[in-house]
């Protein structure tokens, strides 16, 4: 009865849809990430050769989310999964060295410079806060140079994949800036 | 699969216009794949990367592009990357028969491998899923991406699906791991007691792939194949499949394994005659089959696997029909009695709605058929002709040529079915095999020609095909003039020349003017038939016409008079005539004189020629086409010559040899022409070397060892060209009518002019250079050629029966008699009559009948019966008749060249060993008491002989060296004469003992102690004098040429031999040593050395430098030593590397064996049992290697050879760049 009811209830309020694609360097926790905000738990995960999907609900948002694996030669292939992409979540360990923090915005850079992901949203999640010594968001932003992107909504978000902190704040506000985007 | 088809087949229908065209329709109705196109399939295949995806439509896409990759469709590499990982972005859909599609799509379009990384985390998890199906294509696709790294990270998780219960999942592994064990092997062999257990599956899919997978992974191991085969026969195979698998092995197995002694049963055919009670077909057949292909089938073994296939022959189904049919074809070749059963069933399949079948049939029935058969199925097979393709007529064509052949008196109804089928329409291909059929039949049966000819002038009366009526005009022109009635022929023939076209016409003016040449009464009527065809509107007809008529009024002297003898090479008329036609005067008229008659290549036409690829393809043609040069080429090259034309005709000209090897600088062809005193050696010069003009092309040739020749004279050739051959000739006198032979040494020399490569010019100055070739060798079969003899019984009885020779000999173990047969018939070169040349499967014994001709034109017969025993040792006994002795001679010693002696044949009283003077052979022959007999045979015998019985009159003290010889040889069959090539594989410590044995002086180096044994044998004076006539006959021609010593060589040797031979005369034992002494030396410098002065202790140091060995020191232990000049001591780190040292040095040593002493086989001592002291003999020097430092202070040599304080030992600092422990440690 209930799943009908949301059936219902979705074809008259129309269900939103959204593709987002997370990337980052390797060992950022993206599939960590994937995993908690999929099941809610703490998965444990070996290095991603390729990629996972996972189609969740949220907010009545449906969100298929992508998480291409961060190795050195994957990375040339995260272009494959831009398109139709309306969301980024870029993924940073925010506990290591100044030299991944340096790889990590050239990263970053080079694939907000793709044409088709123009116009897409970027979430940067300053992960793994609860390790000593990480980055402060701010810190982060300035590392990254986000602030010298020109016409692209971007946000940073604090998080801690493992407790699940910021995430959902984080995805709080792509639905919320896709969506608005959608309206307009 | 099938409901995925279903699904997709509506909407891939291409929209039909119902009411246009019906018939259209329903075509479609049958391609539901019509019109799908590469373009509009990659246009569809975006639907992939829409954020909501339609599973179902999706599937139709994979459909379509799956299609188009099976319908073979290429993509390019960007297409095929791009739908790739569009394809991934399906993993996001949980459908399952959308998964199924997405592996097999990807399993087809693989793009580059760093790309097709991406899906591995995806196919990881598709693995572990709870979804069979999931799980199983996951795996299959997974293996074939996976490479080594990955495979052990997921090892444990395959091995267990090997035995999941799951059959789809153990199968998909199976499969998988076949792929992988090509370059995996390892890993998948850890998994055998898995795949073991599959095995026993009841799933017959798995089991069939498990047998694979473990016959996949013992493939290599002959013993593993075979056990488990036999473990598998005793086991329970379900699968059908996996019992055809087994089928095959065991077959395998069989082919591999040799034939069961007399009657003792093959292994494992009683599981393939089980397995012809199999429930099911595809088992039955393929055990029907392997018993057909086995090796050496009898009746008996064959039986039960015809009868089974003959119930096939009468199956509904067309495939086991066919299947049957094919495989008693292959039988009838060769077991056409065990097939005789089929033909009733067989017969009705001629009419069979299969055309291949019915075909396979008639061949097959024309095979087995008997003689009273051949008619009632001439009859069948007549009616369905028309009703088949060409392609087919032609093979029952050759069916029919076969039979002919087989059974030629009944040429008659054959060659009238041949013409009625003749008359038929057909396309060209199947015309041609008629009439080369037609004209096979006339050259073998000679019954059948008048009537073929006939048959053949019937069918160029109305052909179509210009093609075969010149080539039957011209059969007629050479045939036709022997025939009784000529006459009747010209009518057909003039016929021709009135209706047809041009090139019909010419040939058959040709065919006119040869009947008017050859029948003098025909000549006027053909006169006036040519004299017709003057006005004729076509060149080349009025040109042969005017010659003809010229020709046959000039000169009516035979055939040769039309056509003569075309002796100049095509090329080169071209080039002249090129030539004539550049220069700017023409009023003088072409010189046909001024054609060369070899083929010349100029360097600048040689630089001309295209590079690169081309090059070599021209290059390989030209090799390739080089030894195919067939015998009349040859004569006419001969002829072509004056000098050689000279000498007589050519008797017999031998298959051509390469003296050099393949991708040398040079490549040199040697052709042996016998003539009737001479023998011409032509060798087939090519350069290979772009840089390089070589002028003055010659070839000397040392006849140390073929004494009989005398060398009369030398043709060098101008230029050696760069592609084609160019021809050097030496002519080699030797007595009229002998039979010389020997091995003939040569050297080929010329200068070189290097080809300056900024102006493409040569250079004035050149430099001479000569190049070694390999030896000729000139043996018996050389001076008979076959011959063929009609009737052999008559031939062999009208010889007297007193001309008869007889003996046996053993040949030693051989394979088949058939293989005994092929050798001894290959080595006489003489043509086996009566068929006998094939040996029946399984035969004891067998008769081969011989006949040949023998220089002189003398004819030799030769029958010889071979027996074969339990133990496979062939014995034969030879008889020959001829008219000459010589021949008689000659045939018996080529036969013995393939004969080891054979105890059984030796009586006691009359037959000597004796071992005559080509050292490899040890024959047995008869000799009679009287040696003035032999001196009518050949004088060279009695000499060899005369010189043996004074021999062994020394007998004592020679036997004791024999005996010496014998035993340090291993090999029994080795020559027990005493020479010093054989004294010199002797050790020296035995050489001591030796001499000691005989009270002699032990002292010296080792050649001085072959020189004393060899003049105690009594052999040396001879050797002397043979030594002293070798040197002054390479003296002699030194003025000529130089052979393959140089001057400084030949100095040296005459120096040695003059001393041996002042040694000699003296005739004491107190041979003065230092003067012998000093003569080897001198050799040694001339770098004429034997075996014991291979190597300098310091070369031998520098090899083991150079492989990295340490701490290296030389000993002199010259005086202190009794068997070796030199000892050096090497340390190896390893055990690997004493190994490479040690072999290092055999290497070395082997190859500069090869130059300096031949059949001297050194070997590592202490390398079998990886000793840690390893050694090397190397003549004077004798190499140690250590396995650490520890084992050369254990055995300390340096201690027991070296003199106080080591002042003879010397030891080698290891060179700069190559670094030892110890350069390293510094």
């Amino acid at each position: 009865m209930g799943l009908s009811f949301t059936k219902l209830f979705s074809r008259l309020f129309g269900q939103q849809e959204m593709t987002l694609l997370m990337v980052g360097l390797d060992n950022a926790g993206k599939t960590t990430v994937l995993y908690k905000l999929k099941l809610g738990e703490n998965m444990p995960t070996v290095p991603t050769i390729g990629f996972n999907v996972e189609t969740l609900e949220y907010k009545n948002v449906r969100l298929t989310l992508w998480d291409v694996g961060g190795q050195n030669k994957i990375r040339p292939l995260w272009r494959h999964y831009y398109h139709n992409t309306q969301g980024l979540i870029f993924v940073v360990d925010c506990a290591e060295s100044q030299e991944r923090m340096e790889e990590a915005r050239e990263e970053l850079h080079r694939v907000l410079q793709d044409e088709e992901l123009r116009s897409a949203a970027v979430l940067v999640l300053a992960n793994k806060q609860d390790l000593p010594g990480a980055a402060s968001p701010a810190q982060l932003t300035d590392w990254l140079g986000l602030h010298s992107l020109r016409g692209r909504t971007w946000f940073v978000q604090a998080s801690c994949a493992v407790t699940g902190e910021g995430l959902y704040e984080g995805l709080d506000w792509l639905s919320r800036t896709i969506a608005s985007r959608t309206k307009a | 699969m099938a409901a995925t088809a279903q699904n997709t087949l509506e909407p891939l229908r291409a929209p039909v216009d119902k009411a246009k065209d019906e018939d259209m329709e329903e075509e479609l109705e049958y391609s539901p794949f019509y019109g799908i196109e590469k373009g509009a399939v990659l246009q569809e295949a975006r639907v992939f990367n829409d954020s909501h995806v339609d599973p179902r439509r999706c599937q139709q896409v994979i459909t379509k592009l799956l299609y188009l990759l099976t319908q073979g469709e290429s993509f390019t590499k960007s297409e095929a990357s791009d739908v790739f990982f569009s394809v991934t972005k399906l993993f996001q859909h949980k459908d399952v028969h959308l998964r199924r599609m997405v592996y097999l799509v990807i399993k087809e379009v693989i793009p580059s491998s760093d790309e097709v990384i991406i899906i591995t985390s995806s196919l990881m998890k598709d693995m572990n899923s709870k979804n069979d199906l999931y799980r199983a294509n996951a795996i299959r696709v997974l293996c074939r991406i996976i490479d080594s790294q990955m495979l052990l990270q997921i090892e444990r998780y395959l091995k267990q699906a090997v035995v999941d219960k799951s059959a789809v999942v153990a199968s998909a592994v199976l499969a998988g791991a076949i792929h992988l064990a090509g370059a995996n092997a390892e890993v998948i062999k850890r998994w055998t007691n898995e795949v073991q257990e599959a095995i026993n599956s009841r799933h017959p899919m798995v089991q069939f792939q498990a047998v694979a997978l473990m016959h996949a992974l013992r493939a290599n191991d002959r013993l593993a194949v075979s056990k488990l085969v036999t473990q598998l026969t005793r086991s329970n195979v379900r699968s059908p499949m996996a019992q055809c698998l087994l089928v095959r092995y065991v077959a395998q197995v069989i082919a591999e394994s040799q034939p069961g002694q007399g009657n003792e049963a093959r292994p494992f055919y009683d599981f393939l005659e089980s397995c012809l009670r199999h429930k099911s077909e595809i088992v039955i057949f393929e055990a029907a089959r392997a018993i057909c292909n086995m090796r050496d089938v009898t009746t008996r073994e064959l039986t039960p696997a015809v009868t089974v296939l003959q119930l096939f022959l009468s199956s509904s189904k067309p495939v086991l029909r066919f299947a049957a049919v094919r495989t008693l074809n292959k039988v009838a070749m060769s077991h056409p009695m065990a097939v005789t059963n089929c033909n009733i069933d067989m017969e009705s399949l001629i009419a069979d709605p299969n055309r291949s079948i019915a075909t396979l049939a008639i061949t097959t029935l024309l095979k087995t058929g008997n003689e009273s058969s051949i008619d009632r199925l001439l009859k069948q097979i007549g009616g369905f002709m028309s009703e088949i393709a060409d392609e087919f007529k032609v093979v029952v064509v050759e069916a029919i040529k076969a039979l002919c052949l087989k059974f030629p008196q009944k040429y008659r109804g054959l060659m009238n079915f041949l013409s009625n089928v003749l008359r038929e329409d057909g396309g060209f291909e199947y015309k041609k095999a008629i009439v080369d059929s037609i004209l096979v039949l006339i050259r073998e049966i000679p019954d059948a020609k008048e009537m073929g000819l006939a048959q053949l002038c019937e069918f160029i009366e109305d052909c179509e095909f210009t093609y075969l009526s010149v080539q039957i005009l011209h059969l007629l022109g050479e045939e036709g003039p022997a025939t009784k009635d000529p006459a009747r022929y010209i009518r057909y023939i003039y016929n021709r020349v009135i209706l047809e076209n041009a090139t019909v016409r010419a040939a058959a003016l040709s065919a006119l003017a040869r009947f008017g040449a050859a029948c003098p009464e025909l000549r006027d009527r053909v006169l006036l038939l040519l004299k017709r065809t003057l006005h004729d509107n076509d060149d080349e007809v009025r040109d042969r016409a005017t010659l003809y008529l010229y020709q046959l009024q000039q000169a009516p002297q035979g055939p040769d008079s039309v056509d003569p003898h075309w002796r100049i090479p095509a090329r080169a008329l071209d080039d002249a005539l090129q030539a004539y036609l550049a220069q700017p005067d023409t009023e003088q008229p072409f010189d046909l004189a001024s054609v060369p008659e070899t083929v010349a290549v100029s360097p600048a036409k040689a630089k001309a020629k295209p590079q690169g690829l081309a090059a070599a393809v021209a290059a390989g043609l030209s090799s390739a086409a080089a030894p195919e040069t067939r015998a009349d080429e040859y004569a006419d090259m001969l002829k072509g010559v004056p000098q050689l034309a000279a000498l007589g005709p050519v008797f017999k000209t031998c298959p051509p040899v390469q003296l050099t090897e393949e991708e040398t600088e040079y490549k040199v062809v040697c052709v042996r022409h016998v003539l009737d005193s001479h023998l011409v050696l032509q060798f087939n010069c090519t350069n290979t070397v772009r840089e390089q003009v070589l002028e003055e092309v010659s070839v000397a040739v040392d006849l140390a060892e073929a004494e009989e020749f005398g060398e009369e004279l030398t043709l060098p050739l101008a230029v050696m060209p760069q592609d084609g051959a160019g021809q050097t000739y030496v002519v080699l006198a030797r007595p009229p009518g002998s039979m010389a032979m020997g091995r003939i040494l040569n050297t080929l020399r010329f200068r070189v002019k290097e080809i300056d490569p900024s102006t493409g010019e040569a250079e004035e100055e050149g430099f001479d250079d000569e190049y070694q070739l390999e030896d000729v060798e000139v043996s018996p079969a050389d001076y008979i050629k076959p011959s063929f003899v009609p009737n052999f019984r008559a031939a062999w009885d009208a010889l007297p029966e007193d001309s008869e020779m007889v003996d046996d000999y053993g040949i030693g173990q051989r394979d088949s008699l058939q293989d005994a047969v092929e050798a001894v018939g290959r080595i006489l070169g003489m043509q086996a009559c009566e068929g006998t040349d094939a040996v029946p499967p399984n035969a004891r014994s067998h008769t081969l009948l011989l006949s040949g001709t023998v220089v002189g034109n003398v004819q030799v017969l030769v029958r010889l019966a071979f027996g074969i025993d339990a133990g496979r040792n062939v014995a034969m006994k030879l008889a020959v008749r001829s008219e000459s002795a010589d021949a008689r001679w000659y045939a018996k010693r080529a036969a013995k060249r393939t004969a080891a002696p054979h105890p059984a044949a030796i009586p006691a009283n009359t037959v000597e060993r004796f071992s005559d003077d080509e050292d490899e052979e040890l024959g047995v022959l008869r000799l009679p008491d009287d040696l003035s007999e032999l001196e009518a045979i050949n004088p060279q015998l009695r000499r060899v002989v005369e010189a043996h019985r004074a021999m062994q009159q020394r007998a004592p003290v020679l036997d004791m060296i024999t005996q010496a010889l014998e035993e340090a040889s291993p090999d029994a069959k080795r020559p027990t004469r005493v020479t010093k090539t054989a004294l010199g594989r002797l050790k020296v410590d035995t050489l001591r003992s030796l001499l000691e044995e005989l009270g002699d002086d032990t002292r010296g180096t080792k050649e001085a102690l072959v020189a004393r044994v060899l003049r105690i044998a009594g052999a040396e004076d001879e050797m002397a004098r043979q030594q002293a006539a070798e040197a002054a006959a390479l003296q002699r021609q030194d003025g000529v040429q130089e052979g393959v010593v140089s001057r400084r060589q030949l100095a040296a040797q005459a120096a040695v031999a003059k001393r041996l031979a002042a040694a000699a005369e003296r005739g004491g034992y107190g041979v003065p040593e230092a003067s012998l002494r000093a003569a080897h030396r001198q050799l040694a410098e001339a770098e004429v050395g034997d075996y014991s002065r291979i190597f300098s202790p310091e070369e031998v140091a520098d090899i083991l430098l150079e492989a990295r060995a340490d701490d290296i020191a030389i000993i002199d232990v010259r005086g202190e030593c009794p068997f070796t000049d030199w000892m050096v001591l090497a340390t190896a780190r390893s055990q690997r590397l004493a190994h490479m040292l040690a072999a290092g040095v055999l290497h070395a040593l082997k190859a500069r064996a090869k130059e300096v002493a031949p059949g001297v086989a050194p070997t590592i001592e202490g390398a079998l049992d990886d000793s840690e002291w390893m050694v090397v003999d190397a003549g004077s020097v004798v190499v140690h290697i250590f396995q650490g430092e520890e084992w050369r202070r254990e055995y300390d040599l340096e201690g027991l050879w070296g003199r106080r304080k080591g002042a003879n030992i010397r030891h080698i600092a290891p060179k700069k760049t190559v670094h030892t422990l110890d350069s390293l440690r510094a």
